[in-house]
């Protein structure tokens, strides 16, 4: 009965794996297209490309570190053990799906 | 603020109980139906107009399928077909799958809940006059000959008024923009009343399944639904006034339009199949006897699937010249929206493979679900892949495709969930003997129809043509497609003779005949307007309630109020008490005065319709007059020995959160104007303009700093409130301080330089500062409500939700606002970087 109970807060952290993930897309798309209007040299756009993927991973892993581990913290009560464990895998999923969505910017040719 | 206290009542007999509560909460007879605001009532007419909207949506089907079953036909000619299949998707799509998904949550969720009803009635009888009013001027200008022919996607340039003259592009955007205001109103009455308004106890955790796929819908609603009300907006400005938003030759842009339009477009797919998976998720542990295995994954799952539908809006654009590394992204984006929704349909056969599968008629939709749309969703990642999609881009393929994922996601699910839970209306089970029928015949015509599609398609028939050549192997595909359209529809036929049989001829059931075990079964039948006689103590999960008895909480009437509680958002325990607003005129005459100005509007009559949506404004400030109470009361008790103060007299209440989400809204929205302007800036022919772009300095800092005054000013008159002082004097400075603004905007507005209507850098400029003077004087209306709600004494130091909402709404006003300065007065300095360019 000395659980702690869940702070509403804790819903706004469900959005923020994915939030993270939406940033990542938007500025990658963003810096890709100025890149390509302004005539970026190819190492310089790339360089920014992976700059934001990396940031944003980084964001991930900071969130990860800091709010959320997938074994629940045993002095939050039910409600706040259940958002725990859906906020660590909304973080784990926004990793794959950044990391599967724009590793590709890496590799492939910038501007044709 | 909740306080355990002795409740003095007396027990009140059941009968007695239900009579009083009746009283109360009953919709009167007569012309009375139209002041309804109860949910259920509201559900209902929803579903009941988006069914009006389908069979005439299906019956435009219908003729595009008469006009393709043979080449050259002559059933109709151009114009009128364009007209058909612009309408068959547009209603299909905004008519009826959105209104039906509202209808559906309107009805069900508070009862899933375990609650009276929503946070604001009114607004949900206002959003269903909105969506009756929006879609019968549609309808209307159908039968007139003059309804939108241009696709339900509205592409510019052909949807200019250079391409499509008169008001066939209008009514679209005019009407559509309408309904669309119907369907953010609920979302953000969705949202609010899932978080607030659960039944004691009912922890996030417990809340049903449906219950989550509700509340990421209409967050995904809030935030999808933006992009599109401007790129309309933007459109008809351009049609009506002249302003270049999409124009090339005045540095315009046509592929803007389809950035705003696909933002929301492509969300609105996963906006439509969530309800409806949410609906299997509960459908499916019943007919399976157990529990629904994976509800935390399934949990993750619709919350990635939300977030990656916005991300992909560009896999509709694969053909119009994005750079190879874009398409790289957006597919692989697109590829990967499959895995969460694998999740849920790997949960869903894992609940029925662990359970005892019965078979019954819901079970059959379900069936034709899982086939439709596994078809829908694989041919979605086909799509998904570039070099497939440029093959088949344009082609029949994408209709097979698009039809199988709507089909399957909505039309099977939906026609599993009209029979079961039919009985919670009628109290009656169906008819079998017309039901299986029914069911093959739909499910055997829409695979003919649609399958063959996918055929025509890869042989090179493209989409959105009238008539085609006698090409053998397109011919007889094109044929059967449509006699399975017949078939498919004689199916749809059965089912309306079903549901009229099971009204007038089938058996009686008891309360929860499927042995489900969500609340909504634990009612009477047909539930009564208050829903539940006392509010029941959730203790396990809500899906796994045993419907019974018991004395919950307000198992009284009071003061003949409309009562039910508030309660915490993520652990449910009760922490208010919510008293909503009786039936009344006003979200009618409301609905009325925004018709009235959308028709002005059409027909061009602009002072007119200036002045309607003024006194639209005005009938929404009248609302506020009645809300709330003109006194203090302090905790009231609820039953169970608690007692909780009124929503009025504490912080979180559902208005506050009502507006932050409908400021996520305008705040996407304003995000999708400033995107459209770097979009412009970076991508649009004919940039820079021929004139330098220059802004009056002077009233662009005096625009400002009068907001930040004018913020200021809320805030004092706020900090007076609760001191027990008298706010007037900082009401009226605020005041003062936002007409000031408005006065320096209209003169930047009227300076803006190139002309507006000359280049679309102007017409940026003029957009920007226009959404800031309309918040601007939205903050005026809010100040007045003030003045009316402190003069009749709905406020009080304990009561200061109206000015807490002002001070919010002026604060937002004043950073959007100065985000619209800054960026107009960079406008030169982003020109002249355009000289960097090879």
């Amino acid at each position: 009965m000395s659980a702690r109970p869940a702070h509403a807060d804790r819903l706004w952290l469900l959005t923020l794996g994915f939030s993270v993930w939406c940033s990542a897309l938007v500025i990658v798309y963003a810096v890709h297209s100025i890149g390509c209007t302004f005539a970026w040299s190819t190492g310089a756009l790339r360089m920014g490309l992976a700059l934001t993927i990396v940031v944003h991973l980084g964001v991930i892993g900071w969130l990860w570190r800091n709010y959320a581990r997938v074994s629940p913290d045993p002095a939050l009560d039910p409600t706040g053990a259940f958002l725990q464990w859906v906020f660590a895998w909304t973080l784990i999923a926004a990793f794959i799906t950044i990391f599967f969505t724009l590793g590709s910017t890496v590799l492939l040719t910038t501007c044709t | 603020m909740t306080t355990p206290t002795e409740d003095s009542r007396p027990p009140i007999l059941a009968l007695g109980l239900h009579r009083q509560l009746v009283q109360i909460w009953a919709t009167g007879p007569g012309l009375q139906r139209l002041a309804a605001v109860n949910h259920s009532i509201i559900g209902v007419r929803f579903m009941a107009t988006a069914f009006v909207f389908f069979a005439i949506g299906g019956v435009l089907g219908m003729l595009t399928r008469v006009q393709l079953a043979t080449p050259q036909a002559s059933f109709m000619d151009t114009q009128t077909y364009n007209q058909v299949f612009t309408m068959h998707g547009s209603m299909m799509l905004f008519l009826f799958a959105i209104p039906m998904l509202e209808g559906i949550a309107v009805y069900l969720t508070p009862k899933m809940l375990g609650t009276r009803d929503f946070a604001f009635p009114r607004l949900t009888a206002y959003g269903y006059w909105c969506y009756l009013f929006g879609g019968t001027i549609l309808t209307v200008a159908l039968i007139a000959g003059v309804a939108p022919n241009g696709g339900w996607f509205m592409y510019t340039p052909l949807s200019s008024n250079v391409y499509t003259p008169g008001i066939n592009a209008d009514v679209w955007l005019l009407g559509v923009t309408f309904v669309e205001i119907s369907a953010l109103t609920l979302a953000v009455e969705i949202v609010v009343s899932i978080l607030k308004m659960r039944a004691p106890g009912m922890s996030l955790d417990r809340m049903p399944i449906f219950g989550w796929y509700m509340l990421v819908t209409a967050l995904m609603m809030i935030v999808a639904f933006p992009p599109l009300i401007l790129g309309s907006i933007l459109l008809e400005t351009e049609r009506a006034f002249g302003l270049p938003f999409f124009d090339p030759t005045r540095g315009g842009d046509a592929l803007l339009w389809q950035h705003l339009f696909w933002l929301f477009g492509h969300p609105d797919v996963y906006i439509i199949f969530l309800p409806m998976a949410g609906i299997l998720s509960t459908m499916i542990p019943v007919f399976a006897n157990t529990p629904l295995i994976g509800y935390r994954a399934i949990v993750v799952a619709i919350i990635g699937l939300a977030f990656m539908s916005f991300g992909i809006w560009v896999h509709h654009m694969f053909t119009v010249g994005i750079p190879h590394l874009a398409l790289a992204f957006f597919s692989a984006g697109s590829a990967i929206v499959a895995v969460p929704t694998a999740v849920q349909l790997f949960a869903w056969l894992a609940t029925l493979a662990h359970g005892q599968p019965r078979w019954n008629v819901p079970m059959l939709y379900i069936f034709g679900f899982f086939s439709t749309f596994v078809i829908g969703g694989l041919t979605g990642v086909m799509l998904a892949i570039v070099p497939f999609d440029w093959q088949a881009h344009e082609s029949y393929f994408v209709v097979a495709h698009f039809h199988y994922v709507i089909g399957g996601a909505v039309a099977f699910p939906l026609l599993a969930a009209f029979y079961y839970w039919l009985p919670l209306l009628s109290g009656r089970r169906a008819v079998y003997q017309l039901s299986v029928p029914a069911f093959w015949l739909i499910f055997i015509g829409f695979n003919l129809t649609f399958f063959l599609m996918h055929l025509v398609g890869l042989l090179g028939m493209p989409r959105r043509i009238f008539t085609y050549p006698a090409i053998e192997s397109w011919v007889w595909l094109n044929l059967l497609s449509s006699v399975g359209g017949f078939i498919m529809t004689i199916g749809f036929a059965l089912v309306v003779i079903d549901l009229i049989a099971q009204l007038r001829y089938g058996r009686r059931v008891r309360r929860d005949p499927w042995k489900a075990a969500t609340l909504e079964w634990a009612m009477p039948i047909p539930p009564t307007p208050y829903a539940f006689a006392s509010l029941p103590r959730i203790d396990t999960r809500a899906d796994r309630v045993a419907a019974g008895r018991g004395e919950g909480y307000l198992g009284f009437a009071r003061n003949g109020w409309q009562e039910t509680l508030g309660v915490h958002m993520a652990s449910g325990e009760p922490e208010q008490l919510i008293v909503l607003p009786r039936q009344t005129y006003l979200p009618l005459f409301t609905a009325l005065c925004t018709a009235g100005a959308v028709l002005f509007m059409l027909f061009q009559f602009y002072w007119l319709a200036l002045l309607t949506a003024f006194a639209t404004a005005g009938l929404f400030v009248i609302w506020g007059q009645s809300a709330g109470h003109a006194r203090d009361y302090g905790p009231l008790p609820v039953g169970h020995g608690l007692s909780l103060p009124p929503h009025t007299e504490v912080a979180g209440t559902p208005p506050w959160l009502a507006l932050i989400f409908a400021l996520i809204a305008d705040g996407t929205l304003f995000t999708s104007l400033v995107f459209g302007v770097f979009y412009l800036w970076i991508s649009a022919p004919n940039w820079p303009p021929a004139v330098k772009p220059d802004t009056n300095m002077l009233f662009a800092l005096a625009s400002v700093a009068a907001l930040f005054v004018a913020a200021a000013g809320a805030r004092g008159s706020l900090r007076s409130l609760v001191r027990g002082r008298a706010p007037q004097a900082w009401m009226i400075f605020a005041a003062v301080a936002l007409v000031t603004a408005m006065l320096a905007l209209a003169g930047l507005i009227g300076n803006v330089n190139p002309d507006p209507r000359e280049h679309a850098l102007g017409a940026t400029a003029a957009a920007l500062l226009g959404y800031f003077a309309l918040h601007a004087g939205i903050g005026l209306l809010f100040l007045l409500s003030n003045f009316m709600r402190f003069s009749g004494g709905f406020v009080s130091p304990r009561r200061i939700t109206d000015f807490r909402l002002t001070r919010l709404w002026i604060e937002y006003t004043t950073v959007t606002g100065a985000i619209a300065i800054v960026l107009v007065l960079a406008l030169p300095s982003l020109v002249g970087m355009l000289g960097a360019r090879p």
